[in-house]
């Protein structure tokens, strides 16, 4: 299928389209690429970023009117123990330790919190 | 498409590929560090699904470029920091070059500009903005400004190879439009050249046509006037140097008609006629021309058919006999002594109508290395082209030759070897012809099937073809091989009661010839009955024939021998021995100058010559008297129409020239085809055109027949004899045809002065065969047609018609020149060079010496003029005193007649000779009086004619006055 709609597409381009093509490739043409990567680089920072089973350490993100103690104790309603403050009032690092990790991130997400990051992911790739 | 266009259709498909790849991989990543694996598989159907739709909508456009940039980047950065924490993590930022690197493959820097500014922003949004919100403490950036710095230098580096990849792209496509530029040009120029040469090919063909006709022409009078001047009593040496001059000038035609057969097969114009033919006789008619040359040099010319040769076959006899004759020729020609023999078998073909003939010519003569074998067929080559070579000849003859067995189908070789003779093969492809061989060639007579026949030859193959003669007649000849052979078998036959009735002897054999023999058996007592002796020889030499004869040969045949002849010649001979009919003379050998006449049925008819030429139609007026038909002429086509309209249907043939002023020989047969058909009226071109269209033509227009000028006399009267026959046969003859035209001669020729300037007598006789009442026919009748030429011409001058006075000149310098009259000749050339070149200021100075030279001459014409004073010999037939005496007195319609008569003798009008037939009938065709009238009209000696009527009338007012 891909080889005749690139057949019709591809290899017999009128000219004049191919030449209008290249003559408008500027701006113009730029916009759905940026689209894509305004979507893509957060799509790819959440589902890379986001905790799992496996996160050790969770970065929880509650809503941004929390302060400090409202966000601790959501982690403590969500059985977690507290490891670090965030930049914000309304993120912390916490743990739950040798306790069922999937279970923790649920119950933080029922007590409340808008995303739980996996914090060791946040290093980024200068392996910090 | 250009080059890079289709770079990047393959390289968008390459990316389609890889992009969804990265599906599965991401699965097997995610799953393997124990990830969620929806997500990832997400995003990589994001980006590849976002190309996918780019490229299905917009093709490899730019906008389908960046998506791909912007895609294909996604994908190490999903990997990156799905393995985070991983040890393959720092590891898969190869991954990065490596997408950022294949970016590449579109030919353009932009996506890897979008390539390289979607790695910084995923880095800078996963590696500063994402931490940055989480943690308090700032980032060390610096592993990441190494990334970026590296990134930045790579995309640099193909920005730049990019550029040089696209420049040499564009490079090579200009270069590409240029050589497509310069294909199309040379396109054009080569249809601009091939036009040219073909307008060049069709100018050398009308060149061709032309010169054949401004050759022919005069060739024509050459051999007309040398075949005319043959036919009279010559001193010796005279007949010597015109013998030389028609050989001469025969072998000038041959040569033309080699060149114009050679353009035409270069123009392929040739065209090969299709016709069942008997392929021994055309062989052997061949060979029968070569065999004079033969015998003259002592060469044996021996020709042999294997029994598979078909007896009739189709396709074009002449060019088959041409290529015979010029194979032949040419090995009679290189062979100083020994033989030729010409073989000819059929070739196995699949297809059963077919006849592959292969015809073999060896001799034994010089032979040719293989350089000149090399040579041998190429054009206006020979194998000797040495200045002081032995051979003359164009080197034209094996072109034409390997050009017409190639038209046939066939083709040609030869095995050679220096002092060792050459074998020229030949092989063709005709048809099996269905008509059966004449049975006459075929069948002895019953009461002749027990003939006992012996042949005598020393050469076994012409022992061999003789007996293959004969066994084709079912008889089985006795061969010896020598005179004492002969004697010894022949008085065996004596002893045993079966002696032989036939006795085939050659004449040259060694020890006893046989005419030796011949003698020797007249005086042998054993044999009480000697055979019929038949000698066959390859020398048609004279002294064997009288030998021959001398000794009682009944018959002497020339080789090679054709199956037909000889068989004739023994049913003569037996025929003859029982008292049944015909002599047993040796064949006389043809004189070729005797004159050809009409079959005595055919004598008498009535031709119209149509000929502008004055000297043509001198040429052929002779010709056609001479052969017993009455000749009337017309100058052009449009007086022959009126001839031939007004006449009803007098002429049984019309003898048509093509090119004629006025009115064309087709035009004019044309106009008399729309009242009179082929049946009623033949009409025969005779023109210097020899090309195969201009025969077309002809026929196209009406004509039945077509004659090459040159015209040769026996041709001429042979078919004249048949299309007259044909038509009397049919029933259209009419009385006039029994008048024998021979009676209308003259009995004496008028006379001429021996001197009368200008015209140069002497010469202008000699131009005329010597026949003075000719050339006084021909000068009276200059000084009657060119009286006012200067004035006529004068006039087309001042009307412009510069091309009718051009036509003007050029016939009375061709007249002029004729006639022996030199001044007026070249002054009228000279005029007629001016017109030609449109010299006009010089018009009236060539006219003025025009005039000048033509007043003596126009004088001395009208000397001759009967009547003018100044001489007048008796012009034609002038009855005597006692004629006169008897002279009859006319009545008042036939006086009536007499005056028209005079009038148009006086105009030169040839309805004269109608008027003429009403006199006969009005006063009875057997009046004496009338027989020099009649004669003098038969032969259009008008000036005789108007002696003759004038005569008439005055008898006839002289009575009525005395009465």
């Amino acid at each position: 299928m891909f080889g005749a709609l690139a057949g019709t597409w591809h290899g017999g381009l009128p000219s004049g389209r191919r030449e209008r093509a290249r003559a408008g490739a500027g701006a113009g043409q730029i916009w759905p690429a940026l689209l894509l990567l305004v979507v893509s680089i957060p799509a790819i920072g959440l589902a890379a970023l986001g905790a799992g089973a496996g996160t050790d350490h969770v970065a929880v993100v509650a809503p941004p009117w929390y302060g400090p103690a409202q966000t601790l104790a959501l982690v403590d309603r969500a059985g977690g123990r507290f490891v670090d403050v965030g930049r914000y009032g309304n993120v912390v690092v916490a743990t739950v330790g040798e306790g069922d990790r999937r279970m923790f991130l649920d119950a933080l997400s029922r007590e409340g919190a808008w995303l739980t990051l996996d914090a060791g992911s946040l290093a980024g790739c200068t392996g910090r | 498409m250009i080059e890079i266009e289709r770079l990047r259709v393959r390289f968008g498909y390459l990316l389609l590929a890889l992009l969804w790849l990265h599906l599965p991989v991401a699965l097997i990543v995610a799953n393997a560090v124990g990830r969620d694996m929806v997500a990832p598989a997400l995003i990589v159907a994001l980006l590849a699904g976002a190309y996918t739709l780019s490229w299905l909508l917009y093709g490899v456009q730019p906008v389908t470029r960046y998506v791909s940039a912007v895609a294909l980047m996604g994908m190490p950065s999903l990997f990156v920091f799905l393995l985070a924490g991983h040890g393959w993590q720092m590891d898969l930022h190869m991954y990065f070059f490596a997408s950022l690197a294949l970016m590449i493959g579109w030919c353009d820097w932009r996506p890897i500009l979008m390539a390289a500014t979607a790695v910084a922003l995923h880095h800078l949004a996963l590696n500063v903005a994402f931490p940055a919100a989480v943690f308090p403490a700032g980032q060390d950036l610096s592993r990441v400004w190494l990334h970026a710095g590296i990134v930045a230098f790579q995309t640099v580096i193909l920005v730049w190879i990019c550029e040089m990849l696209v420049g040499g792209f564009n490079r090579v496509q200009a270069m590409s439009e240029e050589i497509m530029l310069s294909n199309e040009t040379l396109e054009h120029k080569v249809e601009e050249r091939t036009r040219e040469a073909q307008a060049a090919n069709a100018a050398k063909g009308l060149f061709l046509a032309n010169m054949s006709h401004e050759i022919r022409t005069p060739m024509n009078a050459i051999l007309g006037f040398t075949h005319l001047a043959l036919r009279g009593d010559l001193p010796p040496k005279q007949f010597e140097y015109l013998t030389k001059i028609r050989q001469a000038s025969t072998a000038l035609l041959a040569l033309i008609n080699d060149i114009l057969d050679f353009s035409k097969i270069e123009a392929g114009k040739l065209v090969l006629e299709k016709s069942c033919f008997d392929i021994r006789e055309e062989v052997d008619t061949a060979i029968g021309i070569a065999m004079l040359k033969a015998t003259e040099k002592g060469i044996d010319l021996r020709v042999s058919f294997a029994p598979n040769v078909p007896d009739m076959v189709v396709g074009d006899a002449l060019r088959l006999n041409q290529i015979v004759l010029n194979l032949v020729g040419n090995a009679v020609k290189f062979t100083e002594r020994g033989e030729v023999q010409i073989a000819i078998r059929r070739l196995p073909d699949p297809t059963p109508s077919k006849a592959v003939l292969e015809i073999a010519v060896r001799d034994t003569g010089v032979g040719m290395d293989a350089e000149q074998q090399a040579n041998l067929f190429r054009s206006f080559a020979q194998a000797d082209s040495s200045t002081t070579r032995k051979f003359g000849g164009t080197g034209l003859g094996l072109a034409i030759t390997k050009q017409l067995v190639e038209l046939m189908g066939g083709s040609i070789g030869v095995q050679s070897a220096p002092g060792l003779g050459s074998v020229f093969t030949v092989s063709l492809q005709l048809e099996e012809g269905s008509a059966a061989r004449p049975a006459k060639a075929f069948a002895l007579p019953p009461d002749m099937q027990g003939l006992r026949v012996l042949i005598v030859d020393d050469n076994p193959g012409a022992r061999e073809i003789l007996a293959a003669i004969f066994a084709g007649w079912s008889l089985q000849a006795e061969l010896a091989a020598s005179a004492p052979e002969a004697l010894a078998a022949l008085e065996a036959a004596a002893e045993q009661g079966s002696p032989f009735d036939l006795m085939l002897v050659d004449w040259k054999m060694p020890s006893v010839s046989g005419v030796d023999l011949v003698r020797e058996l007249e005086h042998n007592p054993k044999l009480t009955r000697p055979p019929v002796a038949l000698m066959v020889s390859a020398y048609a030499r004279e002294d064997a024939m009288t030998a021959a004869q001398d000794v009682g040969i009944a018959a002497f045949l020339v080789k090679p021998i054709d199956g037909g002849m000889l068989l004739d010649t023994i049913v003569d001979l037996f025929r003859a021995k029982e008292g049944k009919a015909l002599p047993a003379d040796p064949p006389a050998t043809g004189n070729q100058d005797a004159v050809p006449m009409v079959s005595a049925g055919v004598r008498g008819a009535r031709v119209l010559l149509v000929e502008d030429n004055e000297i043509n139609s001198e040429v052929a007026f002779e010709i056609l008297t001479d052969a017993g038909l009455m000749v009337e002429l017309a100058g052009n086509g449009r007086i022959a129409c009126e001839m031939v309209l007004q006449a009803g249907r007098q002429y049984q043939a019309v003898l048509m020239d093509v090119q004629m002023p006025e009115m064309d020989g087709l035009e004019a047969t044309r106009r008399i085809r729309q009242s009179l058909s082929s049946a009623q009226l033949p009409i025969i071109a005779m023109t210097a055109h020899a090309y195969e269209r201009e025969r077309r033509a002809c026929i196209e227009a009406g004509m039945d027949d077509h004659i090459a000028k040159p015209v040769d006399p026996e041709r001429l009267i042979a078919t004249l004899d048949r299309w007259i026959g044909e038509r009397l046969a049919g029933g259209a003859a009419t009385g006039e045809v029994a008048a024998p035209a021979v009676a209308a001669r003259p009995a004496r020729a008028p006379e001429l002065p021996d001197a009368l300037p200008p015209f140069d007598i002497a010469t202008a006789l000699v131009r005329v065969n010597g026949k003075r009442s000719l050339l006084m026919k021909l000068i009276v009748s200059f000084g009657e047609k060119y009286a006012d030429v200067v004035a006529q011409l004068g006039d087309q001058i001042a009307r412009e018609d510069v091309d009718e006075a051009r036509r003007l000149a050029h016939s009375l310098k061709g007249v002029a020149g004729s006639l022996e009259l030199r001044h007026v000749a070249e002054a009228a050339r000279q005029l007629e060079d001016a017109l030609t070149h449109r010299e006009t200021d010089s018009f009236q100075i060539r006219l003025s010496k025009l005039d000048q030279a033509m007043l003596p001459a126009l004088a001395a014409a009208r000397s001759l003029t009967p009547g003018s004073g100044t001489q007048a010999p008796p012009a034609g037939p002038a009855p005597d005193a006692a004629e006169a005496a008897d002279r009859p007195v006319l009545g008042e319609p036939a006086l009536e007649l007499v005056t028209t008569l005079v009038t148009q003798l006086e105009r030169r009008n040839l309805g004269a000779r109608r008027t003429f037939e009403q006199l006969e009938r009005v006063v009875g065709a057997d009046m004496p009086a009338l027989a020099p009238l009649r004669a003098a009209l038969t032969r259009l000696d008008f000036n005789a004619a108007l002696i003759v009527a004038h005569q008439l009338g005055d008898a006839t007012k002289t009575e009525e006055t005395q009465s």
